[in-house]
């Protein structure tokens, strides 16, 4: 973490001096704030403002505050520990929020393959590409192949939207809730395992079944027991597809998925000890290997044989998970230093797999890490990660387990001290401007073209990783200079289905340049911008602004825009 | 069958050798000196092509006979490339043949231009695809901690600021920036460089850039990062005058080909660009990988080598003839497994391949060393091993095209440098090691 945190050099009480010489300080030369501010640079980091709860609990559990947010907090309690728990266990709870403005505005949208079963879907949606029959069609057959057998002529165009309509309206009501929703910790987990159970969502066989992976799979199981997410995840047609599992069968066995099942989903690459001999692992002779190695991997694929998606071939053609039995790999296997006997009844090898991995300490470990990682800062303090990672282990049988893991990050004291040593990614700005310049909202394909831009579309990440989730991959220029882009897009009206209006809401009543970029800042961030910054940003708005107590409307109106801009714009509001 | 696969190279012989052939370097580097001007006064450019998700050097460039011919039809019975028929390797050597779909770089072979290495790679022991690009891409083997890239240490330390006033010496085309980059603060990913503004009202966008300059002055990473996004903007501005023109040239229509010509574009404006770094992804190929002039990989490969292809003849054509100064190197994190699996796919291996182009390339042939295919002789009895450290093939064109012999600060732990002789160039007053095992 950085020093900055600690930094109590300029706090609020400081900017209150400050801005108490009023419009005076306006006029301080630039001179005189570059040397104030070299004088300090070598000290310690830039100093910001310490922030509050409130300000950690908007940014970090959710896509950023809207005006009113920090002060509906506020009512919740005396202090602000209660404030928090009150505050988490709603969101920790979200059907206990009422969201029915959100819920009327996403009816409106009438996107209809929201409510589809997955066999619907698969029905409705899945169309086999031309190019797959026409390859289909040439090889030869050695042995049972996964079916892709058509059951519809295939159209180029029309039939491509009929495809992408699930992944298209999974991400318009994900957008619609991310900026609308009162259940923003709700958003804000989805995103998480999204990302870490990741899949390209826009494949032509992972398109029609996204509804099913995000409605039936991530979101209804993020808040429960991570051993049943596990299990959901591996038989769910997405996962399936995207890492080749559909076809895995016995004799050669495909160990795409098996290799991320232990690298990304469970023990985490941290836990990785190569190609050596497996009896080679330290703890192996005790039967509770350290990590995995490359033996374990191969076994482990020939436990997930014969899990594949019925898709037509030698079975129904309903789009949904179907253990083959003629596919399986039926004798005997090692994985992480227990042998599994052959002949185990259907389904068996593989749940073994999974059992093992779910409650290996060294999963508990790297999902630990990574929680907190999202939701605390970039580099969470061991101690911290080894709290979580206990409450990991020791909870795996809870059917909440993963609320439980989440409630012991939020309540603990890393959590509310920690504050802006993250980066909020492309979707996390775009979503904080927009919900704290209160524009309206409708996804357009506009919209998702600048996310894309500044490297960030949702569900269009096409390794199994995830989107990055640190500070250091989000920094390039091109991403940085889209970000700022956005800001001028959205002020300005820009933004295809965003339509904002700062200089409406900005008290007509206000006297002087000071007050009106006070009242911004605080509007859009919060909290009180640290005051050379506002400095700045006020001389934007004061530079030709007659030094009359007055404020002339059409002036304001031409340069609020621009100025809110700026604050969009500004380091403080990158942070979180 | 152990072999060297470049014959007579100044490797395989005595010191006495070595000699020689570094003079017929030295010859042919003065002639590119008379011709061109001097190395180091009109910059040399590195452009790294990255196939992301470990790329199958076997079906790039497969075994065509004896023995490993064998191996391989046996390891690979639905996916080998034909020796026979329409859709056959190209023939290379007699030992090796070119995968058909790469037939645009054929020619670049003939001409000796374009160099294959075989059996490079990563040493790391993972078959882990985020773990073998970050160290690769860091140029620390089994460490991901580094917080440099091999890139950023390669400009450093032959003089680039890593916050450099007039020039963009680092560039990735697309949204993100490579690992190899890390902490070279004056590194820059573009989209479309048109699009390097704020927008808003161009009346307020001066004013705008400068009150975002002050607010992001600052020593913290975030405030760098703003003001590294600033300076790029200023510099595009004043090279360009905000005026980007496309190149003309018709290239093919993929993700690759797109960022292949921003690139021709950018590397013809007086940018001072060094290093380009380009992605292409999809090589994951667990299925349907295919098995000559069609499927998967073929596809990827005709992208692959249309897109260079054109980038290539786009370059020569240029004025100033920017390819005798260019070098392009291709490499992926890791090769696949020698044996396909039951989805006419193949799993992730370890030793592969790497394609190095240029017009002082001593092309047309494929380098490295080849320890054969029988099970013995792979590594972990299954992948193709790596005998030859991907940081050697780039160590040697830092030292002989870029005059870098900071090997130590670029590589650390790389240990000897052992040229293989792909690019033209001197060693400087480097000693290569000579006495190669093999």
């Amino acid at each position: 973490m950085e020093k900055s945190l600690n930094d109590k050099n300029l706090t609020r009480r400081g900017f209150l001096k400050l801005s108490a010489l009023g419009t005076a300080a306006l006029w301080v030369s630039p001179e005189d704030v570059v040397a104030l501010h070299k004088r300090g640079r070598r000290a310690v980091s830039h100093p910001l403002p310490a922030a509050s709860v409130e300000t950690v609990v908007f940014n970090r559990l959710g896509f950023g505050p809207r005006p009113g947010d920090l002060q509906e907090f506020h009512r919740l309690g005396p202090t602000s520990r209660i404030r928090l728990e009150k505050y988490s266990e709603f969101q920790l709870h979200p059907s206990s929020i009422d969201d029915s403005a959100c819920e009327s505005k996403l009816a409106a949208l009438n996107l209809s393959t929201l409510k589809k079963p997955l066999r619907q879907l698969w029905n409705d949606h899945f169309v086999v590409p031309a190019a797959m029959r026409a390859e289909q069609d040439k090889l030869p057959q050695p042995s049972p192949l996964p079916s892709l057998a058509p059951k519809a002529a295939p159209k180029p165009d029309p039939s491509r939207d009929l495809t992408l309509e699930p992944v298209r309206q999974t991400e318009i009501a994900t957008w619609m809730r991310i900026i609308y929703s009162r259940r923003q910790l709700q958003e804000v987990l989805a995103d998480f395992w999204h990302n870490h159970f990741n899949v390209f969502g826009w494949d032509t066989q992972i398109s029609p079944v996204f509804v099913h992976y995000d409605r039936d799979v991530i979101r209804t199981h993020m808040m429960g027991n991570f051993r049943e997410l596990l299990e959901a995840v591996a038989t769910s047609p997405a996962m399936l597809f995207y890492l080749d599992n559909f076809v895995n069968q016995s004799g050669n066995p495909n160990e795409n998925y098996a290799r991320e099942l232990f690298e990304l989903h469970t023990l985490g690459a941290e836990n990785y000890l190569g190609t050596r001999d497996r009896n080679l692992a330290p703890g192996y002779a005790s039967g509770q290997p350290i990590g995995y190695v490359d033996g374990d991997v191969y076994e482990a694929s020939r436990c997930f044989t014969g899990w594949r998606v019925e898709s037509g071939s030698s079975t129904a053609n309903t789009g949904e998970f179907a253990y083959f039995e003629p596919w399986h790999d039926r004798f005997q296997k090692i994985v992480l230093g227990r042998s599994l006997k052959e002949y185990q009844p259907p389904m068996k090898d593989g749940r073994d797999v999974l059992d093992l991995l779910a409650a290996h300490p060294g999963t508990a470990r790297f999902l630990a890490r990574k929680i907190c990682r999202r939701l605390v800062c970039d580099d969470p303090p061991a101690s911290l990660v080894a709290q979580v990672a206990s409450v990991f282990h020791e909870e795996r049988k809870s059917p909440d387990q993963l609320r439980r893991v989440v409630r012991t990050v939020i309540l603990s004291p890393e959590f509310a001290s920690s504050w802006g040593t993250k980066l909020k990614r492309p979707i996390e700005a775009a979503a904080s401007m927009i919900r704290a310049t209160e524009a309206e909202f409708v996804p357009s394909e506009g919209f998702f073209n600048q996310q894309g831009r500044a490297g960030q579309r949702l569900f269009q990440w096409h390794s199994p990783d995830g989107y990055p989730d640190t500070h250091g991959r989000w920094t390039s220029t091109t991403s940085f200079v889209e970000r700022w882009r956005f800001c001028n897009l959205l002020v300005n009206n820009q933004i295809p289905g965003v339509k904002a209006d700062l200089a409406g809401k900005t008290p007509s009543g206000l006297r002087n340049a000071a007050s009106v970029v006070q009242f911004l800042s605080d509007r859009l961030l919060g909290y009180s911008m640290e005051p050379r910054s506002l400095l700045r940003i006020t001389s934007f708005l004061g530079d030709d602004w007659p030094d009359s107590p007055v404020a002339v409307p059409g002036y304001l109106r031409s340069r609020v825009p621009a100025t809110a801009a700026l604050i969009l714009m500004s380091p403080e509001f990158q942070r979180k | 069958m152990a072999r060297e696969l470049t014959r007579g190279d100044f490797l395989k012989a005595g010191a006495k050798m070595a000699l020689a052939c570094a003079g017929a370097a030295v010859v042919k580097t003065s002639f590119s000196t008379l011709a061109f001007g001097a190395v180091g006064s009109v910059p040399e450019i590195l452009v790294v092509i990255f196939l992301r998700g470990g790329c199958d050097g076997l079906s790039f460039v497969p075994p065509i006979s004896g023995d490993d011919r064998g191996f391989y039809e046996e390891a690979r019975p639905t996916l080998k490339i034909p020796t026979t028929g329409d859709r056959k390797a190209i023939p290379l050597d007699g030992v090796f043949g070119l995968h058909p779909a790469l037939s645009p770089l054929y020619e670049h072979f003939q001409d000796r231009k374009l160099a294959i290495v075989h059996a490079a790679g990563l040493t790391s022991d993972s078959r882990s695809h985020f773990d073998a690009q970050a160290y690769m891409e860091l140029g620390t083997p089994d460490n991901k901690g580094t917080t440099t890239g091999w890139i950023a240490r390669h400009l450093i330390s032959s003089g680039d600021s890593p916050r450099s006033k007039g020039s963009f010496p680092a560039v990735s085309v697309g949204p993100y920036e490579p690992l190899s980059f890390l902490s070279f603060g004056d590194a820059v990913s573009l989209g479309q460089p048109g699009d390097l503004n704020i927008g808003g009202p161009p009346r307020f966008q001066a004013r705008q850039r400068a009150i975002l300059e002050q607010i992001y002055s600052g020593p913290s990473w975030l405030h760098q990062a703003g003001s590294e996004a600033l300076s790029a903007i200023d510099k595009m501005d004043k090279l360009n005058g905000g005026n980007f023109r496309p190149s003309s040239k018709e290239y093919p229509k993929s993700e690759l080909g797109n960022r292949l010509k921003v690139l021709a574009q950018l590397i013809q404006m007086p940018l001072g660009l060094k290093v380009a770094a380009l992605d292409m992804g999809g090589w994951d190929t667990h299925r349907y990988q295919g098995n000559g002039s069609e499927g998967r990989l073929a596809s990827l490969m005709d992208q692959l080598a249309q897109g260079i292809s054109t980038f290539y003849a786009d370059l020569s054509a240029s004025p100033g003839s920017i390819t005798k100064r260019l070098t392009i190197v291709v490499m992926s994190e890791f090769g696949r497994r020698v044996k396909e699996n039951a989805n006419r796919g193949t799993d992730h291996g370890h030793g592969n391949i790497m394609l190095v182009l240029g017009d002082s390339v001593n092309g047309g042939r494929v380098f490295g060393h080849w320890d054969g295919l029988m099970t013995q002789s792979l590594y972990d009895r299954a992948d193709l091993p790596v005998t030859t450290d991907y940081r050697q093939v780039l160590s040697e064109i830092l030292v002989r095209r870029f005059k870098n012999q900071k090997l130590a600060f670029v590589f650390p732990g790389l240990g000897a440098y052992h040229p293989l002789g792909i690019v033209q160039g001197t060693e400087g007053g480097l000693k290569p090691f000579l006495n190669q095992a093999h």
